[in-house]
């Protein structure tokens, strides 16, 4: 007989990859941390002011909704901080305090814990965040207003807003070298292209964020741009150009890439990816805001769970 | 380096019947048991074990396995002086017939399926797997690799048997030249899990897929592993029913040991021979880690099909949490099915089973295990999915019983 020592029983697999929610979130949080460090080097103390503010305060309020609500406190997977600061990426260096907590707030309990947390919010709570901020506070959210103050060395001017109402040859200064090195005014984390694109591919290639999404945004965006262009040189600005300057590569890879909101079967990221990237220049070109980053991505995940049953057929499955 | 388990003092088989009432049983404790002989231990239930030993019942008790699946077992102190008084199957002749194999083969090591008799008249393709299911297995290219002779006149015994047209071997793919003299089609399969999954080689091998939600025997095609041809080569050969069955042993350290134990050897044994030792919290897993079972004790038999059995250290065993999904997707890329798995276990997991099967494929599942293994949420999907399909099963079948 065999001494009966306590075994622990449970399901297969009884193997696992290793993967988790917080690897996830923390190595997002890491990638973005390139640019927004670009941006604080620019934009000096205010900046990192309202990043700290953001990440602070978004944990703090997913803290408290998880004691309100009596449910397990998920702060620790990374999550609330990743939204503030993504959030705080897309906000001018002088945003006033009372505005980036009334920005957290909407972004991680509004939009994300009412709906039941992680996983559970069909828009990205981050855009829907700033949609409604840029909407109920449209100075706060002008580049050119917000940054007036600033001598940085380089054309202080936000480079869509110039393009959209004084025609492309204003904004002829901005070479792409200059975009990609952050040359631009615009959010604290966004305007740092070359730094996106680094973590961009890390993401992609460790899988966390998925690159047909990523890629077929930018498609997107760049045909469509180059067709205004060819069509009216004179007033619409090149696939370059749109590439480049304000939220869009921040939107390719941090934004339209969110889990929840976004579909997870080829087809349908291919569609969701490019039907941003168009919506995107439709609104900079002939829509009524500079930039169209936020408002597309957010139209694409409103139609994300129709376009997401476009599925291959399962293996053996009959009719 | 094959270690061989000596004979165990205990033996138990679990046959799958269930008894309400003692007097249903067949076997009382006490009663003596010849090895070689057919345990039929419910009255009317036509279920058995072959005893691998003899000796006297210690005990006979109704055991509960996975999804309430309803087995008697029964515990035979092991008494040396009992060996071999014929067993019928000796009486039946060496000229093997679906009848007599159905009636005292059933339980060779390696197991012949249920659907081999259940279908008989229905499968034109039997398929010999001579790779492993699950991952770190080798049970059956071992068989392969090193008892071809009984593997084929195994073949020889399958084709007289059965109707089946043809009949495919399939081996790992760095085994080509080793399957070569079997005398039957060869299939290769890729080096990658979950290759050697019956409804995969279905697909891949024989360009046929078995429609969701039914058998392959359904379909003509009948899986068995490489381990019961070659026993029931041996069957014919000897006229004794085979009894020691080959096992990949993973100790903890990761290492490999082939062991070969009788037949209701408790897995307690196999892992001494092996000098493994187990501790408190640790993990038995009886299969492969991808779709095996966890035991709850070191006292569970060895069973026919058990190929591998796995011990993990307590500080080895990934955890489970119970959070809801973030659409990440990992899933879905990962399933060879193409079940959509992000979908599926939403509904799964509010117990709609029925639009589950119906929209979201939950028949289509293969049982690999892989989108569990890579959620990062540590959902465990495949129990989900298994507790769905079983509830899809008992809800449909008290329909049928009320309509």
């Amino acid at each position: 007989m065999h001494s009966e020592r306590k075994l622990v029983v449970s399901h297969a697999p009884f193997w696992h990859d290793g993967g988790s929610i917080a690897a996830r979130h923390y190595n997002i949080l890491l990638a973005a941390l390139i640019p927004v460090i670009a941006g604080i080097v620019t934009y000096g103390v205010p900046a990192l002011g309202v990043v700290a503010l953001a990440v602070s305060t978004a944990i703090g309020w997913e803290f408290l909704m998880n004691k309100i609500t009596r449910r397990p406190v998920t702060v620790g997977d990374g999550n609330a901080a990743l939204t503030g600061l993504l959030l705080a990426m897309l906000l001018p260096a002088t945003m006033p305090w009372w505005v980036v907590v009334t920005g957290t707030f909407l972004a991680v309990v509004i939009c994300k814990q009412i709906f039941g947390g992680l996983g559970a919010n069909p828009f990205n709570p981050v855009l829907m965040g700033t949609a409604m901020l840029m909407t109920g506070w449209p100075m706060l959210m002008d580049f050119n207003h917000m940054l007036a103050d600033y001598v940085t060395g380089f054309n202080m001017v936000d480079p869509l807003w110039s393009a959209k109402y004084f025609g492309p040859e204003t904004v002829a200064s901005f070479t792409a070298g200059d975009l990609l090195l952050g040359k631009q005014a615009g959010g604290i984390g966004t305007a740092f292209g070359l730094g996106i694109i680094i973590g961009g591919f890390y993401l992609m290639i460790r899988g966390f964020i998925r690159w047909e999404i990523v890629l077929s945004f930018l498609v997107g965006v760049a045909v469509t741009a180059l067709a205004f262009n060819m069509k009216n040189p004179d007033a619409y600005a090149g696939p370059v150009f749109h590439l480049l300057a304000g939220y869009t590569l921040a939107g390719a890879v941090f934004f339209a890439t969110e889990d929840s909101s976004s579909p997870v079967n080829l087809t349908p990221m291919l569609i969701y990816g490019v039907g941003g990237g168009v919506m995107t220049v439709l609104i900079r070109n002939i829509g009524v805001y500079v930039d169209g980053v936020v408002f597309a991505i957010l139209v694409m995940n409103l139609i994300n769970p129709l376009i997401d049953k476009i599925r291959p057929k399962a293996m053996g499955k009959v009719a | 380096m094959l270690q061989k388990v000596p004979e165990p003092s205990r033996i138990t088989f679990f046959v799958e019947a269930d008894f309400v009432r003692r007097d249903q049983l067949a076997f009382k404790t006490g009663d003596g048991v010849e090895s070689g002989q057919k345990i039929q231990p419910v009255l009317g239930n036509l279920a058995y074990a072959e005893a691998s030993l003899g000796g006297t019942v210690t005990s006979v008790f109704s055991h509960t396995g996975n999804f309430g699946k309803k087995y008697t077992g029964i515990t035979i102190t092991v008494d040396k002086g009992k060996t071999a008084a014929g067993s019928r199957f000796q009486e039946a002749g060496r000229d093997i017939t679906i009848e007599t194999a159905g009636n005292f083969l059933r339980c060779i090591p390696g197991g012949l399926p249920d659907g081999l008799f259940a279908f008989a008249d229905k499968i034109h393709t039997i398929v010999i797997q001579g790779a492993d299911e699950d991952v770190l297995g080798v049970t059956r290219a071992y068989t392969v690799k090193h008892e071809m002779a009984a593997l084929k006149q195994g073949i020889d015994v399958l084709r007289k048997i059965s109707g089946a047209r043809q009949i495919v071997l399939t081996i790992p793919g760095a085994m080509a030249s080793e399957g070569g003299t079997a005398g039957v089609e060869i299939k290769t399969l890729k080096p990658e899990y979950p290759a050697a999954n019956p409804r995969l080689v279905a697909r891949d091998c024989l360009g046929i897929t078995v429609p969701a939600g039914s058998a392959c025997e359904e379909a003509g095609i009948c899986f068995i592993s490489a381990e019961a041809v070659a026993s029931l080569g041996k069957a014919r050969d000897t006229g004794m029913v085979p009894s020691r069955k080959m096992i990949t042993v993973i100790k903890k350290s990761g290492e490999k040991v082939m062991a070969s134990a009788v037949i209701g050897t408790p897995v307690g044994d196999v892992l001494t021979a092996c000098s493994e030792k187990v501790n408190e919290n640790d993990r038995i897993v009886f299969g492969g880690p991808m779709t095996g079972s966890a035991v709850f004790s070191e006292s569970h038999p060895v069973e026919a099909d058990t190929d591998i059995v796995i011990v993990q250290d307590a500080g080895q065993i990934p955890g489970v949490a119970d959070r809801s999904c973030i659409n990440c997707g990992d899933c879905v890329r990962i399933c060879p099915a193409r079940v959509p798995v992000n979908m599926l276990i939403r509904y799964l997991g509010a117990g709609d089973y029925a639009t589950a099967a119906d929209q979201y494929d939950l028949l289509s599942c293969i049982e690999c295990g892989l989108c569990a293994f890579a959620c990062p949420a540590n959902i465990p999907v495949f129990q989900y999915i298994k507790l769905g399909k079983y509830e899809f099963a008992r809800h449909n079948a008290a329909e049928a019983e009320h309509a």
